[in-house]
């Protein structure tokens, strides 16, 4: 679904992409963890072109996202980072998410309006429809981040550190509510993420950045406490939960 | 929406009441009441107080209306129309037209208006390609680069005022107060064409002026063509802008106060926001142009002093919140 050949991207002359080349089959759950400044957030933005590719190529469906209308685009692959505070409600933000599926003539149609409030009931923010995004605290306003991507119903999402600053309950709401997502709408999810317990339990595949290359790309169920030390450059205490059989990491 | 609709009908209660206070407002109170009786009054309604209101009304709602839309495109709750240096471009060409030529219109144009809009459009055109060129629209270069350019033509109008002389000073003076006292409906009429095909074109983007407030990652994601957007929005409101301080003169603040009241009460949604800050726009220049025939009764005053003063007052409010 999609197909990522000898990418580089060169920002402002620095080389923050290597050529990478991989794939994402359709409904994958895939995880991007690696040190700081790896360009594992640069190789998300560039999938939906807000971030320019220097060279190579990126199919989307078979087609070059080159060859889409950034509308067109928007149908297939949105991105959620972190969000702003701003004015609007929460309900008008969510809302906005269906510009691919606007018309410039016709006012919101009730499709739009009902998939927003479905985004919402799936995410938990119906409470706080009328609130604005500023009043909100950062756990709520990820949820409508989530809500707001979902609200474009596109097949692909991809996620940049979505619960990063959120304290342990928001980190294990959101992460499940992500996985949720993915297994009942079949999204194809990429993830940006600092928590690599959250990668080794949820991920189908692990893909390792680090200095603009692909480090390793693997099953998660075949990632070793060594790919992980050497990755990070610090050791690990590998334990099996006793739940899921999935390996945990622990920093020692 | 519902009650979204309610706020736009209040709006234009209040425009409509703001309207006939205008037009009764002069040295003569009842001039409006005798306007079948006698002559002098109705010409004086039609020819001098209509075509004012309506110049009130128009500039108002495009300094709102453009207003509106530079906070969008620049993030920015302060960009106002003239952070650009679109005023003081158009005073410049008017500093130059009033220091050199003699002639006041040319195949029945009226020159001053023809200077100012060049004037205006050297400076968009200069702040627009020095801060574009090296990868598209930047709004923070763009800023810094109205503001040079606002310096700089300031310079340049203070060097030619001191090398022209005193009765050309005080006429360039009193054309950067800004005013709405023009006579007949010609300039109306153009200015209303330019201001409805304007306001119908930016409300053509209000979605994507919603998603360019909240930024740049969440319009191109959603499906804005961002660079396409900011250019035609940029485009749109910039010819608006110097179209109509070709008429009136630079009459500052408008274009940021008008944007944030209506947002207090409609809310940033621009489907709502745009006409209503247009409104609101309309109704404080109509507002401010009775103040401005009142406050020194008989005499009037540039209405460009009322507005900078309320809007002054209003904008150490909106800082020290």
């Amino acid at each position: 679904m999609v197909k990522i050949k000898d990418l580089t991207i060169i920002l402002d002359g620095k080389t923050i992409i290597n050529p990478v080349s991989f794939n994402i089959e359709n409904g994958e759950y895939l995880s991007i963890i690696g040190p700081n400044g790896a360009g594992k957030s640069t190789l998300l933005k560039s999938l939906c072109r807000i971030v320019p590719v220097s060279s190579g190529e990126i199919n989307i469906f078979d087609k070059n996202i080159t060859g889409y209308s950034q509308k067109e685009l928007a149908k297939k692959i949105t991105y959620t980072g972190q969000l702003d505070q701003n004015d609007f409600t929460v309900e008008e933000f969510i809302l906005f998410s269906r510009y691919p599926y606007f018309s410039a003539f016709s006012a919101v149609s009730r499709k739009d309006r009902e998939i927003t409030r479905e985004s919402m009931k799936i995410t938990f923010t119906t409470e706080f429809a009328d609130r604005k995004l500023s009043d909100l605290s950062s756990g709520e306003r990820q949820r409508v981040a989530i809500a707001s991507a979902l609200a474009q119903e596109t097949d692909i999402i991809l996620f940049d550190e979505p619960v990063t600053h959120l304290d342990p309950y928001f980190d294990h709401q959101i992460s499940e509510m992500i996985y949720d997502i993915h297994l009942k709408k079949n999204i194809t999810v990429l993830n940006v993420t600092h928590n690599v317990n959250s990668a080794l339990k949820y991920s189908d595949r692990i893909m390792a950045i680090k200095k603009g290359k692909i480090e390793f790309l693997k099953r998660s169920d075949q990632i070793t406490s060594k790919d992980m030390s050497d990755l990070f450059g610090i050791e690990f205490l590998s334990l099996e939960n006793p739940s899921d059989k999935k390996m945990v990491l622990i920093r020692i | 929406m519902k009650s979204k609709r309610k706020h736009i009908f209040i709006l234009l209660s209040v425009l409509a009441a703001a309207f006939i206070i205008n037009i009764s407002t002069g040295s003569d109170f009842g001039t409006l009441f005798n306007i079948f009786n006698s002559g002098t009054s109705y010409d004086i309604i039609m020819k001098i107080r209509l075509p004012r209101a309506l110049m009130a009304i128009l500039a108002g709602g495009t300094f709102a209306l453009c207003g509106a839309v530079f906070q969008s495109l620049f993030r920015n709750p302060i960009a106002s129309p003239f952070t650009l240096g679109t005023a003081s471009g158009a005073s410049f060409g008017v500093t130059i037209f009033i220091s050199f030529f003699t002639i006041s219109s040319f195949a029945g144009m009226a020159l001053t208006s023809l200077f100012a809009f060049f004037g205006s459009l050297l400076s968009i055109g200069i702040v627009y390609t020095a801060s574009s060129r090296k990868k598209g629209f930047n709004a923070n270069s763009m800023i810094l680069t109205g503001v040079v350019i606002n310096f700089f033509f300031s310079g340049l109008i203070l060097f030619v005022q001191y090398l022209t002389d005193q009765a050309n000073v005080v006429r360039i003076t009193r054309w950067t107060m800004g005013g709405l006292d023009i006579v007949g409906m010609s300039s109306v009429l153009f200015a209303s064409v330019i201001f409805i095909t304007g306001f119908l074109l930016i409300y053509y983007f209000r979605n994507d002026l919603n998603l360019l407030f909240v930024g740049e990652e969440i319009s191109v994601s959603r499906g804005v063509n961002i660079d396409r957007s900011r250019k035609y929005l940029f485009l749109i409101s910039s010819l608006m802008i110097s179209s109509i301080v070709s008429f009136t003169g630079p009459i500052g603040f408008i274009g940021i106060i008008a944007p944030h009241v209506a947002s207090a009460y409609s809310g940033r949604n621009y489907r709502v926001l745009l006409p209503a800050s247009m409104i609101t726009g309309s109704i404080i220049l109509l507002v401010c142009d009775v103040i401005s025939r009142i406050v020194l009764w008989p005499v009037e005053i540039p209405v460009g002093i009322i507005t900078a003063l309320v809007g002054a007052v209003f904008f150490i409010r909106i800082v020290s919140k």
